[in-house]
């Protein structure tokens, strides 16, 4: 943990992957109170809106504010700024009410127009709302910032969840294997020879198709982390399986074997423990491969749908057409946030990689 | 008994000098040997959790009838149990998933008939046939793109390590390599949509046979993007592993001595280093064939690139189960054949594994 600390140090661009990558986890814990509106919260007169958070404007000054806008093309959705007209953003400004970590009641959100709200009495008599779109809203009129924050509690989790799964039946299978060896190494090692084979994506698509047809959102989460980590545990079985078939000749082993310690009490406690630097750095870098895994099934159609939401789900294809993205550009802020967690990832991997992996060396010095 | 043992013993020991022999020959027949084993299992494993999963082709096919057409209820579209049941017996639903499987091995190798898509009704050899010829040129001369580049490049930020023009390449291919390949694809496509360099599909909209050479370079034009997108995906991690195998073997002993007799810099790199690093290229190119293939599916699917994938994952959307059965055999047996070149041409580079005596290495 110190080296790891001295290291980033000493590399700054994965300093800021590590502060991205906490900031982006903190963000989807605290959902509820950083999205100014919920997932699903529908602004019916407002499908398409473009961004309307401006910073400085004549009348209001220097300050956070929304510039209204009115609908001009209500056949493609196309919406002209109103000069002059500005709302300013409030902070704890009150919105929907939503339960904090599922349990807390809160109408304040971090920040929002204290206007009203569809799901408060009487919102239609006291006026049009007017809400803050920070990246625009949606072909519903959804706000794309909720949207991305409540979406990031399955994107950012299905990584660790299904790097996880897999990293278990990759000790287990592949710990199994290299300790016993023969057939039993054999018999794993050819399954996992098959799952290699096919290509993931294809046996993504074929289980995917073959296991369900009609599944709720959590029912389909469970799917997708499954069938993941299905496909992942191949990899890093192998990787372990060698691992331990070098280590096994080592001297503490051999005595263990001799005070008559049971083989899987050898295996699981004595042998895998010495690898888990390797563990944490290849679970690392596995992680953003389950992260696109889930956004690649979703854009496809085949992962999280409507009403539930991911950021492979916002980023689907009937979404993300040329056409729509060429109107509508805002769309692809999803993309964005899939981006900076798939790059923090990689880069905070690699710098594992270079502190803890004794097989890598770190080849900058090398002159 | 006795006479049996030694009949086998002689089998083994002469089995064990044609591999002396003909090691290369030997190492080869072996992995076809093995990869056609692993087809048949992977075969049997996908009939049987094809057999596991709810429902089957004639249900979907009668819930696609019934929901899809407007006036239901007319003769045409009248399911009885026992016309259910009829159809299943046809197809040989009916019957458990080994004997099923052996059915259709039967139908691939003696009929070359796999029957017809369930949508489109057209063949399905023949759909499989025209999207893999599709897929296999696109991913050909992707890797031929891919390899070169990463090659040169690897060689060349190699020699110029722990500059500032290798940090910079570095983080760019990590970068580039971590970038989500959707991504990339969707704003390539946006690209060529707003700027009208480049076509949006990734196929000419005429067919091939009208005006040949008119084709090839629509063709050419046509598919530049998505190889561009393609070629930015892979590169990063392709030149990381040979920029980071290039260092490996330029800080070994044999290199240092072969700089000590004054050996031209120019020869150490290219005749000795640069020869060393093909063998793990090789061994990643398997998965990097493999990955070529699921790769290209999302290529396929944005730019409309009448290939494998789209064709899979087409057939998946509309659950037309004959077609994504046929196409994930077709397409592991592509990946296998992938695997199994890439450890011959790994032979071939490098005795060790010719010679050694475990021929699965």
């Amino acid at each position: 943990m110190r080296r790891f600390v001295l290291a980033l140090r000493r590399r700054p661009v994965a300093l800021v992957a590590v502060l991205v990558l906490v900031l982006l986890y903190i963000a989807m814990v605290f959902a509820e109170f950083l999205a100014p509106y919920g997932a699903n919260t529908v602004f019916r007169e407002h499908p398409y809106h473009p961004p309307n958070v401006r910073l400085y404007s004549r009348e209001l000054g220097l300050r956070l504010q929304i510039q209204r806008h009115v609908l001009v093309d209500e056949a493609n959705w196309r919406y002209a700024p109103l000069r002059g007209d500005y709302v300013p953003v409030r902070l704890f400004a009150v919105g929907p009410e939503t339960r904090l970590f599922g349990v807390i009641r809160v109408r304040r959100h971090l920040f929002g127009t204290d206007a009203p709200y569809p799901d408060q009495p009487g919102w239609e008599q006291r006026g049009r709302t007017y809400p803050v779109f920070v990246f625009g809203a949606d072909d519903l009129g959804r706000d794309l910032l909720s949207r991305i924050l409540y979406g990031s509690r399955i994107s950012l989790t299905i990584g660790l969840i299904a790097s996880a799964i897999s990293l278990v039946l990759a000790i287990v299978l592949g710990g199994l294997a290299g300790y016993f060896g023969g057939t039993v190494d054999w018999l794993i090692m050819r399954a996992a020879e098959l799952v290699i084979l096919i290509p993931g994506l294809y046996l993504l698509l074929f289980l995917r198709s073959v296991l369900s047809r009609e599944l709720d959102s959590g029912q389909s989460f469970l799917l997708i982390t499954m069938i993941l980590s299905f496909v992942g545990w191949p990899g890093g079985a192998r990787l372990i399986r060698g691992l331990v078939h070098s280590i096994k000749r080592e001297d503490f082993v051999v005595n263990a074997q001799l005070e008559g310690i049971p083989p899987l009490v050898i295996v699981f406690k004595q042998i895998i423990p010495q690898m888990s630097s390797i563990l944490i750095v290849s679970t690392t870098l596995a992680i953003p491969g389950y992260i696109l895994g889930e956004a690649i099934l979703s854009y496809l159609g085949l992962g999280i749908i409507d009403p539930s939401v991911s950021w492979g789900s916002l980023l689907s294809r009937d979404v993300t057409q040329v056409t729509i993205l060429r109107a509508f550009p805002w769309f692809l802020y999803p993309g964005l946030f899939l981006l900076l967690a798939t790059l923090g990832y990689n880069f905070v991997g690699d710098l594992l990689r270079d502190v803890f992996d004794p097989y890598y060396r770190d080849k900058r010095v090398l002159s | 008994m006795m006479r049996r043992s030694i009949s086998i013993d002689a089998a083994r020991r002469h089995l064990a000098r044609v591999r002396a022999r003909h090691p290369l020959g030997a190492f080869v027949a072996g992995r076809v040997a093995t990869m056609v084993v692993m087809l048949l299992v992977l075969g049997l494993a996908v009939f049987a959790l094809m057999a596991l999963s709810p429902g089957d082709a004639v249900e979907n096919y009668v819930r696609a009838q019934m929901f899809g057409s407007e006036d239901f209820g007319t003769d045409d579209n009248q399911f009885t149990e026992d016309s259910i049941a009829a159809a299943r017996a046809r197809l040989g639903l009916d019957r458990p998933f080994y004997v099923q499987y052996a059915r259709w091995l039967r139908q691939l190798i003696f009929e070359r008939d796999l029957g017809r898509s369930l949508i489109s009704r057209a063949p399905i050899l023949f759909l499989i046939r025209n999207a893999m010829v599709n897929s296999l040129i696109l991913n050909l001369i992707s890797l031929v793109f891919l390899t070169a580049f990463s090659f040169a490049l690897g060689i060349y930020f190699s020699s110029k390590v722990g500059t500032r023009v290798d940090f910079w390449a570095t983080l760019v291919a990590l970068v580039l390599h971590a970038f989500p390949g959707v991504l990339l694809l969707i704003l390539l496509q946006l690209f060529a949509a707003i700027s009208g360099l480049f076509p949006i599909t990734a196929y000419p909209a005429f067919p091939a046979n009208e005006a040949p050479v008119r084709f090839a370079f629509s063709y050419l034009y046509h598919i530049l993007l998505p190889l561009i997108g393609a070629f930015l995906g892979g590169i990063g991690g392709t030149m990381r592993l040979i920029r980071a195998t290039m260092l490996d073997q330029l800080g070994q002993p044999y290199v240092t001595s072969l700089r000590s007799r004054g050996v031209t810099e120019r020869r150490v790199y290219f005749a000795h280093a640069f020869r060393n690093t093909l063998n793990p290229y090789i061994t990643s190119s398997a998965t990097l064939f493999a990955s070529l293939f699921s790769g290209s599916l999302i290529l396929e699917v944005i730019f409309a690139y009448p290939g494998i994938g789209r064709l899979m994952f087409d057939a998946v959307i509309q659950e037309d189960t004959n077609l994504v059965l046929a196409n994930l055999m077709f397409i592991s047996f592509l990946v296998l054949v992938g695997m199994v070149v890439s450890d011959i041409l790994l032979a071939v580079v490098d005795p060790r594994i010719r010679f050694s005596k475990d021929v699965r290495a």
